[in-house]
């Protein structure tokens, strides 16, 4: 059993690069061991042996009780800004210790206890969950291997004790085979699950690149994901230092989402280049400058730098996708190639004045309109709002610096509480209703309107500045930021800003629906605002679940897995009772299973099933039933007598009617002596509950 | 099938053996069908019937239709305080024509032998039947006598009449397989009773169903019923609860199990099975331990009936389960 926790345990390896916890964990569980060991030759009753085994985790969380509180807050302050994965920390290695073994106490419980252990799977599957569902690309499906062995390892135990306790050779052979047909519909059944939470659960922004035939493919994680988590933290924590030769500071640029669909802004797949960069399009005398920068605990495989890059020079191996020229990590520990890197970039800087801007038109970046793309499902509401702003521009340039100064006009409220992402219902909601957002909608707006306006334009993911101190400048997790880039001929991918200044990482610029800018309050429907769309009708933008869009509300999700949780209990029941109606081809089984099952059915209809041999319960039981059932019930409890006691069970049990079409003759004839049953019971049968002896 | 266990033929031909005896007894006995199977039960356990009830209620002419109605040598025994051992086991006499001595059986060798008031009878005496009771051959003046087959002792206790009479110790009732008590008989039993014994003497026109041959036929028959390891461990522990039991200060010993066990076998057989049950463990668990076990002070003073109290650890002891 302790073998079997400490390899699910493995799976939390892409948590942490902390392997104490196994320790820790092997010493709990080897606690518990013992005491239940001595228990039982102490012949110490079942419920006292199971609160003694509590004894250990107890006592460590004793020792530690007073700086309890402070640690579980370091420790979620510690998850909640770390890049898994996660340093060493003594909080988590306690927390995953102590919740190992609780699992393992459940395991215990479950296999020795209830003596199912074909029902333990889901427990040892868990400590894979939680990877799985953090990280989701992260954790392979090798990581369920050792708790898949783990697995093996109870049910052979459980095989071999009982094969110990004497059971004779033909009913280990279909105790094990019960065990591996029980493993397999766990198994399977936990496989679809898995399916369908995964289907449930939105798709991850993740994108493949292949690095120019270097390396296998590399999946890239989306910076999306950071940046909400980030800008939530509690605290900012420092994570970047930066000294530029001229002296200021700047946005420090992440990875560029050039597609975009009814999900949202997505990286996409390219192919990486070795080498150096070429240089960018219409870079006309801008200054080159030089950066160094130091990277603290931030692990990243995308490299900060500062737009637009043009070499650079670090440690480890970096790739550069030539379409967006972000920096990529290959090789081995990619996700954290940044973590505690050193390095220098030289950029030019590319920013430009606002007579530069108007004079610009829109360019073509070469990417066969792929910047320029908006989904057909895009609300054509955003499409006029975009021709109205734009209206009296007679430049893009123009038309770009109209829509960037009309989303950081106060009509807008900077808020990190709104629904996260850039979906295009989110961003569609923001520009025609709601107003409030974050950076992320904002970038998602001006890109959006810019595409409207026939702009290419795309969402970047970086930081800001951060603050200046005597020895350059200090960026921290809240810095995390997303902005858009545009292309404009001459002068190439321009960075633009649409959030309202000093917004992130600071107070939101509190802006109050009552003030005079026509921003609409959340509850008000979408048609009735004052907004410059004539078109705009009745048709508020609502995500719609066919309209391909990929991620689903968030309360049908709610309400799939809470009906899905609530199946469970009634499904493992109707799985336990096909289980036992299924003749297995020894009729002495059959008829145990057939019996079992009527005690089952009496106990969920709130029937309390009597005691006594087989010929005595058959006679109580028979009392509640009509003549046929009760006649069936006495045949049966005969033939379990059979079963039990007589020389030659199998011939003797197998006369007669099959006990399946017996049980289920009792049990609808039970279930009409009882026709109201509570809904509980419905939804948790009592059964679930007995406890074998 | 395992060699020696009994088919499910052969217990059906000893069940319908036992059903013949039970109708013909019930002839005799009105309204006491449970203790006719339980008399049953005891013959074909070969375990002796210790039979304790007040007087008048039928303990002789059950046991002496019993007798009858197996067509099987039966004696009956009325201890009195002058019986000699010699009258039970049997005495040598000298011939004078042949001039040897020559055995002449006593009271006890008979297939079924009725020992009416056996509390009657001095020590000395009672010994002498319980010695052949537990070792079913008697030995005078070095020889030893084997004593017929089927051989059961049903003897009668009389509960009430204390004065003058030496009751058995408690380590001598070990020695009987079964004690049962008769009661009284209900109204209507009662009532049947009297027309039938009205007019003549039924025991007269009980006419056998079977005979001794047969009768030891279903003894060997009975000792092959299977039993299953499940059921042995039951019975034991069962047994055991007695000796572990607050209110019981003298429980049963292994003798009592094993008789629990032939009993138990004895009424599967006239049940039909070829197997024994929990049920018959149960339903004998008082016939067979009650007259062993001695009750605590404490349950005495408590006025508590020993089969209260057996029963109670009977109820305690786990039945077997399903096999796994």
């Amino acid at each position: 059993m302790t073998a079997a926790i400490l390899l699910s345990g493995i799976a939390l390896f892409p948590l942490t690069d902390d392997r104490a916890y196994l320790g820790m964990l092997a010493a709990l569980t080897l606690g518990s061991t013992a005491i239940g060991a001595l228990a039982a030759r102490l012949r110490v009753p079942e419920p006292l042996v199971r609160v003694l085994l509590l004894l250990p985790g107890i006592l460590l969380i004793a020792w530690n009780w007073e700086g309890l509180p402070g640690l579980l807050a370091e420790t979620a302050a510690h998850a909640a800004e770390s890049f898994a994965p996660m340093a060493p920390h003594d909080g988590f290695r306690l927390l995953s210790a102590v919740v190992l073994w609780l699992l393992f106490i459940v395991t215990e419980a479950i296999a020795v206890g209830l003596d199912r252990p074909g029902w333990v799977f889901p427990v040892l599957m868990l400590p894979y969950l939680v990877p799985a569902i953090v990280l989701s690309d992260e954790a392979s499906p090798l990581m369920l291997a050792p708790a898949c062995l783990g697995y093996l390892i109870v049910l052979g135990t459980a095989v071999y004790n009982r094969a110990v306790d004497g059971a004779e050779p033909a009913g280990r052979r279909g105790l094990a085979r019960g065990i591996v047909a029980s493993g397999l519909i766990v198994g399977v059944l936990s496989w679809v699950l898995t399916g369908l939470a995964s289907a449930v659960i939105p798709e991850r922004g993740a994108a493949y690149f292949d690095p120019a035939g270097i390396d296998p493919s590399v999946q890239l994680g989306d910076p999306t994901l950071d940046l909400i988590r980030n800008l939530r933290s509690p605290s900012g924590r420092h994570i970047i230092s930066y000294r530029s030769s001229d002296g200021q500071g700047h946005y420090l640029r992440l990875a560029a989402l050039s597609a975009f669909d009814a999900s949202g802004f997505k990286l996409v797949p390219t192919d990486l280049m070795a080498g150096p960069l070429g240089l960018p399009t219409g870079i006309a005398s801008r200054p080159l400058i030089d950066v160094e920068v130091t990277v603290a605990d931030f692990g990243s495989e995308w490299l900060p730098v500062p737009w637009v890059p043009q070499a650079v020079s670090a440690e480890g191996e970096w790739r550069h996708d030539p379409a967006t020229r972000s920096i990529v990590a290959v090789g081995d520990n990619r996700r954290v190639a940044t973590r505690f890197l050193e390095y220098a970039v030289q950029s030019w800087q590319l920013e430009p004045g606002s007579e530069e801007i108007s004079a610009a038109q829109a360019g073509d970046p070469g990417d066969a309109g792929l910047t320029l793309q908006l989904p057909d499902e895009l609300d054509p509401a955003v499409l006029d709002l975009a021709a109205e702003l734009t209206a009296g521009a007679s430049t893009d340039g123009d038309k770009l610096l109209t829509l960037l100064s009309w989303l950081r006009s106060d009509a807008f409220t900077y808020s990190t509480a709104t629904i996260q992402g850039s979906t295009m219902a989110t961003v569609s909601d923001f520009l025609l209703s709601s107003r409030s957002g974050y950076c992320e909608q904002f970038a998602g707006s001006l890109a959006i309107l810019a595409r409207a306006a026939g702009i290419p334009s795309r969402v970047v993911i970086g930081f800001l500045p951060g603050v200046a101190t005597e020895d350059g400048f200090e960026v921290t997790t809240k810095d995390m930021h997303a902005w858009t880039e545009v292309f404009l001929d001459p002068l190439g991918w321009v960075a633009f800003d649409p959030t309202p200044s000093g917004a992130p990482g600071a107070a939101p610029v509190p802006t109050p629906n009552a003030s005079a800018s026509p921003t609409p309050s959340a509850s008000t429907p979408a048609s009735a605002t004052p907004q410059p769309s004539p078109s705009a009708t009745s048709t508020a933008p609502a995500p719609e679940a066919g309209g391909g869009a990929g991620v689903l509300p968030g309360w049908v999700a709610g309400v799939a897995g809470a009906a899905l949780l609530a199946a469970v209990p009634s499904g493992l029941r109707q799985g336990r009772r096909w289980a036992r109606l299924r003749p297995l081809g020894d009729p002495a089984v059959d008829a145990e299973n057939a019996w079992d099952e009527v005690r089952d059915t009496a106990l969920d209809l709130g029937r309390s099933w009597p005691d006594g041999t087989p010929r005595q319960v058959a006679a109580e039981v028979a009392g509640w039933l009509d003549p046929a059932a009760a006649a069936a019930i006495v045949e049966l409890g005969h033939r379990v007598e059979l079963a039990r006691f007589a020389p030659t069970a199998g011939a003797d049990v197998a006369d007669g009617p099959p006990p399946a079409a017996q049980a289920r003759l009792i049990s609808s004839a039970l279930a009409a002596t009882r026709p109201e049953r509570s809904a509980l019971n419905r939804v948790f049968p009592r059964s679930l509950l007995r406890l074998p002896r | 099938m395992e060699a020696g266990v009994a088919s499910v033929s052969e217990v059906r031909t000893v069940q319908a053996t036992a059903t013949a005896i039970g109708e013909a007894v019930g002839q005799v006995i009105d309204g006491k069908d449970d203790v006719i199977r339980l008399t049953i039960t005891a013959l074909l356990a070969e375990a002796h019937l210790l039979i304790e009830d007040v007087p008048g209620v039928g303990k002789t002419m059950l046991a002496r239709a019993l007798a009858r109605s197996i067509d099987a040598k039966a004696s009956r025994i009325q201890f009195t305080p002058d019986l000699l051992p010699s009258d039970i086991t049997g005495v040598a006499v000298f011939n004078q024509h042949s001039r040897e001595f020559e055995f002449k059986a006593g009271g006890v060798f008979a297939n079924v032998v009725i020992a009416d008031e056996i509390n009657r009878a001095s020590p000395k005496t009672q010994s002498a039947l319980l010695e052949a009771m537990e070792e079913r051959r008697v030995t005078v003046d070095g020889t030893t006598h084997p004593l017929p087959r089927p051989f059961v002792v049903v003897a009668t206790q009389n509960p009430v009449e204390m004065e003058g009479t030496y009751p058995l110790p408690e380590a001598q009732r070990d020695r009987f397989g079964l004690r049962l008590d008769l009661g009284y008989p209900s109204a209507t039993a009662e009532v049947a009773m009297l027309d039938h014994h009205g007019e003549a003497e039924p025991l007269e026109q009980l006419s056998p169903v079977t005979d001794a041959a047969a009768v030891q036929r279903c003894i060997s028959v009975t000792r092959r019923v299977f039993v299953h390891r499940a059921v042995k461990d039951y019975l034991v522990a069962l047994v055991a609860s007695t000796r572990d039991s607050g209110d019981i200060r003298l429980g049963a010993s292994p003798r009592a199990s094993l008789q629990l066990l032939r009993a138990a076998k004895a009424q599967a057989a006239v049940d039909g099975r070829n197997y024994v049950t929990p049920d018959d463990i149960q339903a004998l668990a008082v016939p067979t331990l009650a007259h062993r076990v001695m009750l605590s002070h404490e349950a005495q003073l408590g006025r508590r009936s020993v089969a209260d109290v057996v029963e109670q650890a009977v109820a305690a002891v786990p039945l077997p389960q399903r096999r796994s």
